[in-house]
């Protein structure tokens, strides 16, 4: 069935992109994409009077599918009894708080006006399990990181300095198992917590590899620069939950600062959940926000971007493929710990935790996310999230929002807050509010530029039919003095409407769509892509217990498969 | 004649994929690089297929249609109050899907042979968390390969070549370079091939786990022996285990479904845990069923839970012992079940056979079992992998692609398209009455 | 005082029946005919208490003044009593899961066997079952590191396999024998076992109490002697002995006690000479 024509008639629209800031103005969508305009007659009318019209929300980091995450779902069935969804007419039951089942992950992004959420973490071994996992996420656009950091094929080509070879590599497996991303997790500590080792500084070789957390991280930034991939290098980076581990953010960023060569304003980094490694202090008594210097940073350079990985007062799940880190966690805790490593590429692991207010380091962690997000001077550069479930679940984002744009709200719960956290914080001094635009900016417009889908984030002529309209009317709702009245807003969607479709209606889904699932395809020369085929090719037995053939995934198991082609420097 | 490579091998869950197999006229002639078990799969499976499907009519079953049978399973689900729908290790997770929402379609009970075999691992898991790998990881690294209650020689035949003790990993040479303890209650055919052989007390598993566990805290044992090992014994173990540079316990049903069960698990969890305070440990079931493991993760993130899944109120819910097909068969509480290629008349025991056979029973498999012996309504199905393609999980949960290398006789369908014609026929019913 | 009785039909159905209705907190301030259109599940069949039981009597307005009283035994009902706050209820015949599960007060008692998970995640209040319990009473949820946390449960017949798992509070005493593994995991609380336990009492417990009267099997490695009493204290109660006092689970790094009767267990008679 071809989606029909719609008008959003007199709505109130927000679009940073196009400079739109709050004009009352149709919207018309045709075939699945924004237009000039459509015949009035056979269009169905959405009257949008006093509500909000954007594009539909754009997650550039949250974790909703695949071995880790069902690993948390296996670990937390005392998690889903907090969250029981029946079966209706158009939705499938499920599931989940912190990890909720895959269609409830699908419904509740779709009902609260997000049309597009990247998978961050996924080892390449086990991407036909990602990927299946996205093709039972209903209602979004989707997309996966493929992890490399502790890739034993990266570390060698890079041992050997071949740098064409890494670049064709890199390519050939997100081709190969349909990657979209470069993602790194505290690149080289992986493999040495393999041994029982710990998270590394930059510049300690990895054991067995003779290679160093920098030259990794300088190296797959620069064949990911080379392959002129969508979104530039994610990294999580080296040192997370350790006090003081400012430092080694700053390093890592400032370690691929020539690679972006003069100030082109594109990015050729992406440090993710920064909030979890910026802290100053030296142990976990001192612990204090390191948001200043971060800011400080990313005020004074064009090369990287960030989100947040805010955290929210709640009983929450983490997961990453940070190992080492979750090991760290759970010896702190007590709590319950699953560790999953991954022959050759990666490692995973999973605690759960309980973010409490009157807990110190809690505190901290949560006043440090803010700080990040309102220290942070250019919204561009500044993705709000909260690493989904690590600092909170993404149900939450509404909550975050109305921090960002009201002193109030934060106020609210600054006062609740450990009191020795309280009085080590700058965040009662910054003044700053987000503005709407802002808000927006780090929830879509923002996250779509930098995951380089020109089609998504706006509402331009010519942009993919993802929208969202929220019964939110400046006139009598004002964030920044009644932020529960926003949150109320943002958390339910009027309507939600996917490649011109209307998904959701007055916050509920009303039709199940699939979604597509992207993924990257660089073409580099026939040359290199024969040399590393070779390569592979001799080393695969040994390194994998699986057979070649077997681990590139055929695109027949992809529902909407859409490769984005790009062409390589190499 | 057609060589088919890299085939996945689709009898237990080391779903080996490096089989070729060659085809002559829609006939399997040859499986190379298979074990025993895999070969004799390959090369028998057209033995004591089911031609047709059956319908029981006046007390006797009889050869049917397909959709007459389809119609009567369908039937036997709506009209039931609490329906179970069991079994599907053995089939693609494709079939699982449409398993799952048929179950949610007729508000039933799914579950599958996780029940009986490493289900309780799951429930130590809930508890615990667990340290795992991928099967690479042991090949590379482990220098210390335990075996508790589970017997890899005979259960899993090429395990060790591939994956563990024989398998010539990236920091060891094979079995020169690594030590294989086995801890079971009679010396196996493992146990005959190991370094060390700690013979236990049967149903003694939980207190040797615990006592290796205070010894590892260096805390006083105040018994001579325990489970039937000395204590200087299980000190000297505890030993082993802490010194090893990279351990991994890989546990079977001699474990999981021995006294205590899940606490078991619990246990052996907890063991690896404690372990890797001092060094790299590891810990992984044998899973048996080749797709057992596909059918708990696809239950798991479509539903948040891997077995025993009751839909009855709409939504999801799950309590091993409440919502298990085993206990509710036990209660007594079920109208009905469709079971997919499994053999629970055979398998459980004889008292719940026979509440089995006491409400309506519908079978889909390829073979002739006990169950489909006394079913009400049979329907034959393709093997998949051997006859249809699909999606099975390993036993470290690494998702491979299975082949088709040969047609199905004419007529018979895979699991997958038999559910989706009972669903379909379901949801035409439920219209039809609603 | 006021007083609804439920008396259940006959040929009651034999699929789940979740009664989770049944508790003074949704009776009070009901008539009988409401109370007979509560909601209750039969399997997947949505239906009303009326369905399964005659309705009789007067209601308060108040649960702290309302007794209910079921007769007829329904052993595949679920959650009877299930989040009470206040009141009783009197159970005339057997019962089935998950009776007064996560009660915070009121009274439960079974006049006959209650099946697993009684009192799981429970509060407070009390629980009192004349007949035998299952498994896992007083125990948690799946994946919930908390079991009982308040209250009482009695049960005057047998109790199944892990009782009081995760349990931090509360007393449970058991009359007649325990399964397996009583008090695993238990950080807190006590539980008095009159008769016997096939063994692994207190398996991994850091905190709590167990006082095993009758015999049991070893002990697990765990555990280490520390003294003989003559009397074991188990809330207010003196239990005459002599008891072996052993405190573990070393394995947990857990400071739990148990009380295991000397003279019943001449077994464990080797641990004399670690004193």
């Amino acid at each position: 069935m071809t989606p029909q024509n719609i008008i959003i008639k007199n709505g109130t629209v927000f679009d940073p992109v196009n400079r739109i800031d709050g004009e009352v103005m149709d919207i018309a969508v045709s075939n699945g994409k924004i237009v000039e305009r459509v015949n009035e007659s056979s269009a169905i009318v959405i009257d949008a009077s006093g509500k909000v019209v954007l594009a539909g929300g754009v997650d550039i980091h949250s974790h909703i599918a695949g071995p880790k995450v069902n690993m948390g779902r296996i670990l937390r069935p005392e998690d889903h009894y907090r969250n029981l969804k029946p079966k209706t007419a158009v939705k499938r039951s499920g599931v989940g708080t912190s990890c909720p089942s895959t269609f409830t992950t699908g419904y509740d992004y779709s009902e609260m006006g997000y049309t597009t959420v990247f998978e961050p973490a996924n080892p390449p071994l086990k991407m036909l399990h990602v990927i299946d996992e996205l093709n039972d996420t209903p209602m979004l656009d989707k997309a996966c990181y493929p992890l490399f950091g502790n890739n034993w094929h990266v570390m060698e080509y890079l041992k050997d300095n071949r740098h064409d070879e890494l670049a064709a590599y890199v390519a050939w497996m997100l081709k190969s198992v349909k990657g979209y991303a470069v993602k790194l997790v505290n690149p080289g500590g992986v493999e040495n917590w393999k041994w029982g080792g710990e998270t590394t500084p930059l510049d300690e070789p990895v054991k067995h590899f003779d290679v160093t957390p920098r030259q990794i991280i300088q190296g797959m930034c620069n064949a990911v620069k080379r392959l002129n991939l969508p979104h530039q290098m994610h990294i999580h980076a080296n040192m997370l939950g350790t006090p003081g581990n400012y430092e080694t953010a700053l390093e890592t960023l400032d370690s691929v600062r020539q690679i972006a060569g003069a100030n082109d304003g594109k990015p050729v980094i992406h440090l993710t959940h920064v909030q979890f490694n910026i802290y100053g202090g030296t142990n976990w008594m001192n612990l204090s926000s390191g948001a200043e210097h971060l800011a400080k940073y990313i005020n004074n350079h064009n090369h990287a971007s960030i989100d947040i990985g805010q955290i929210v007062f709640s009983d929450t799940t983490t997961m990453t493929a940070d190992g080492p880190f979750e090991f760290k966690l759970q010896g702190m805790t007590g709590a319950r710990w699953i560790n999953g490593d991954i022959e050759a590429e990666t490692g995973c692991g999973i605690v759960p935790i309980h973010y409490k207010k009157s807990n110190y380091v809690h505190a901290i962690m949560w006043i440090t996310g803010l700080e990040a997000s309102l220290m942070i001077d250019d919204p561009w550069k500044v993705c709000m999230t909260t690493d989904h479930p690590n600092g909170g679940y993404f149900t939450t984002y509404p909550r975050v929002m109305a921090w960002l744009m009201s002193k109030k709200a934060r106020q609210k719960l600054t006062n609740k807050v450990n009191k020795r956290a309280r009085s080590k914080t700058a965040l009662e001094s910054l003044d700053r509010e987000y503005t709407f635009s802002e808000v927006l900016i780090s929830t879509r417009a923002g996250t779509a530029r930098l995951l380089g889908l020109k089609n998504k984030g706006h509402l331009g002529v010519g942009a993919d039919a993802d929208i969202a309209i929220h019964d939110l009317d400046f006139r009598k709702i004002d964030p920044s003095t009644t932020p529960r009245k926003f949150r109320k807003a943002m958390q339910k969607a009027v309507y939600t409407i996917k490649d011109g479709e209307i998904v959701v209606k007055d916050g509920e889904v009303v039709k199940s769509v699939p979604g597509r699932i992207y993924w990257a395809d660089a073409k580099v020369s026939d040359d290199l892509a024969r040399t590393v085929e070779t390569d592979l090719r001799q080393k695969f037995q040994d390194y994998y217990t699986v057979q070649m053939s077997n681990y590139i995934i055929a695109e027949k198991h992809i529902v909407n498969s859409t490769p984005v082609r790009v062409n390589a420097e190499v | 004649m057609q060589t088919y490579q890299d085939v996945v091998c689709t009898v237990c869950g080391c779903l080996c994929d490096d089989i070729e197999v060659d085809v002559d006229g829609n006939k399997v002639m040859k499986a190379r690089n298979a074990c025993a078990m895999g070969t004799s799969k390959f090369l028998s499976y057209t033995h004591d297929r089911i031609e047709t499907p059956m319908v029981r009519k006046n007390g006797s079953t009889q050869p049917a249609n397909l959709d007459e049978a389809v119609t009567k399973v369908a039937e036997m689900l709506v009209n039931a109050k609490y329906p179970a729908i069991y079994g599907l290790a053995l089939s693609s997770c494709e079939a699982v899907k449409v398993a799952i929402e048929l179950t949610e379609e007729v508000g039933g009970v799914m579950d599958n042979q996780s029940v009986v075999c490493h289900g309780p691992g799951v429930l130590g898991l809930h508890e615990i968390g667990v340290s795992t790998c991928s099967l690479g990881e042991i090949k590379h690294r482990a220098d210390l390969i335990i075996c508790w209650g589970c017997n890899p020689d005979e259960a899993h035949p090429r395990h060790f070549e591939r994956y563990s003790y024989t398998a010539k990993g990236r920091w060891r040479n094979g079995k020169a370079d690594r030590k294989l303890v086995v801890v079971d209650v009679r010396q196996t055919s493992t146990a005959r091939k190991a370094d060390k052989f700690v013979q236990i007390d049967q149903g003694k598993d939980y207190e040797l786990v615990n006592a290796l566990r205070t010894a590892l805290r260096n805390e006083q044992i105040q018994q001579e022996k325990v489970a039937g090992v000395p204590v200087e014994d299980i000190e000297e173990l505890a030993e082993l285990l802490r010194n090893a540079e990279f351990g991994v316990i890989l546990f079977g049903l001699g474990v999981t479904q021995t006294v205590g069960k899940g606490r078991n698990i619990d246990g052996l969890f907890s063991l690896t845990r404690d372990l890797n305070k001092y060094t790299k440990f590891q810990i992984m079931p044998a899973r048996g069923h080749f797709n057992v493991n596909g059918v708990n993760e696809v239950s798991a993130w479509q539903t948040g839970f891997p077995y025993g899944i009751d839909f009855s109120h709409g939504y999801p819910w799950y309590n091993p012992g409440e919502t298990t097909v085993t206990d509710i068969v036990r209660r007594g509480e079920n109208d009905a079940m469709l079971v997919i290629a499994s053999d629970p008349i055979a398998h459980f025991p004889k008292d719940l056979a026979n509440r089995i056979r006491k409400s309506p029973l519908a079978a889909i498999d390829p073979v002739h079992s006990v169950t489909t012996l006394v079913a009400d309504v049979v329907i034959p199905s393709a093997f998949a992998g051997i006859e249809c393609e699909g999606i099975a999980y390993r036993m470290d949960g690494v998702a491979l692609p299975l082949k088709k290398v040969v047609e199905p006789s004419q007529g018979v369908l895979s699991d997958e398209d038999i559910l989706k014609k009972i669903l379909g026929k379901v949801r035409e019913l439920k219209g039809r009455s609603g | 005082m006021a007083d609804i009785t439920l008396t259940a039909k006959a040929n009651p159905p034999f699929q789940p029946l979740d009664l989770r209705e049944i508790s003074p907190d949704n009776f009070a301030g009901k008539t009988p005919e409401q109370i007979a259109s509560l909601p209750i599940w039969i399997g997947n069949h949505p239906s009303t208490l009326g369905a399964v039981f005659d309705v009789k009597g007067e209601t308060s307005a108040t649960p702290q003044d309302l007794t209910i009283t079921i007769e007829g035994g329904l052993p595949n009902s679920r959650r009877i009593g299930a989040k009470m706050t206040a009141g009783k209820i009197i159970i005339n015949g057997q019962t089935g899961i998950y009776a007064g599960a996560e009660m915070k007060n009121g009274q439960i008692i079974v006049n006959g066997d209650a099946g697993e998970w009684a009192g799981l995640a429970m509060k407070g209040g009390s629980i009192e079952i004349t007949g035998n319990a299952g498994n896992f009473l007083g125990a948690a949820y799946r994946g919930a590191r908390s079991g009982m946390k308040g209250g009482i449960i009695v049960v005057k017949g047998n109790a199944g396999s892990e009782a009081a798992a995760w349990m931090s509070g509360g007393l449970i005493k058991i009359s007649g024998d325990a399964g397996l593994m009583p008090g695993i995991h238990m950080t807190g609380g006590s539980i008095l076992i009159g008769g016997n336990c096939p063994g692994r009492v207190g398996a991994s417990m850091t905190g709590g109490k167990i006082a095993v009267v009758g015999k049991t099997d070893d002990l697990l490695a765990g555990f280490q002697i520390e003294e003989i009493k003559d009397k074991a204290k188990i809330e207010n109660d003196k239990i005459p002995g002599p008891f072996y006092a052993f405190s573990g689970d070393n394995a947990e790094a857990g400071t739990g006690k148990l009380f295991i009767h000397k003279e019943k267990n001449p077994h464990l008679a080797g641990y004399e000479a670690f004193l």
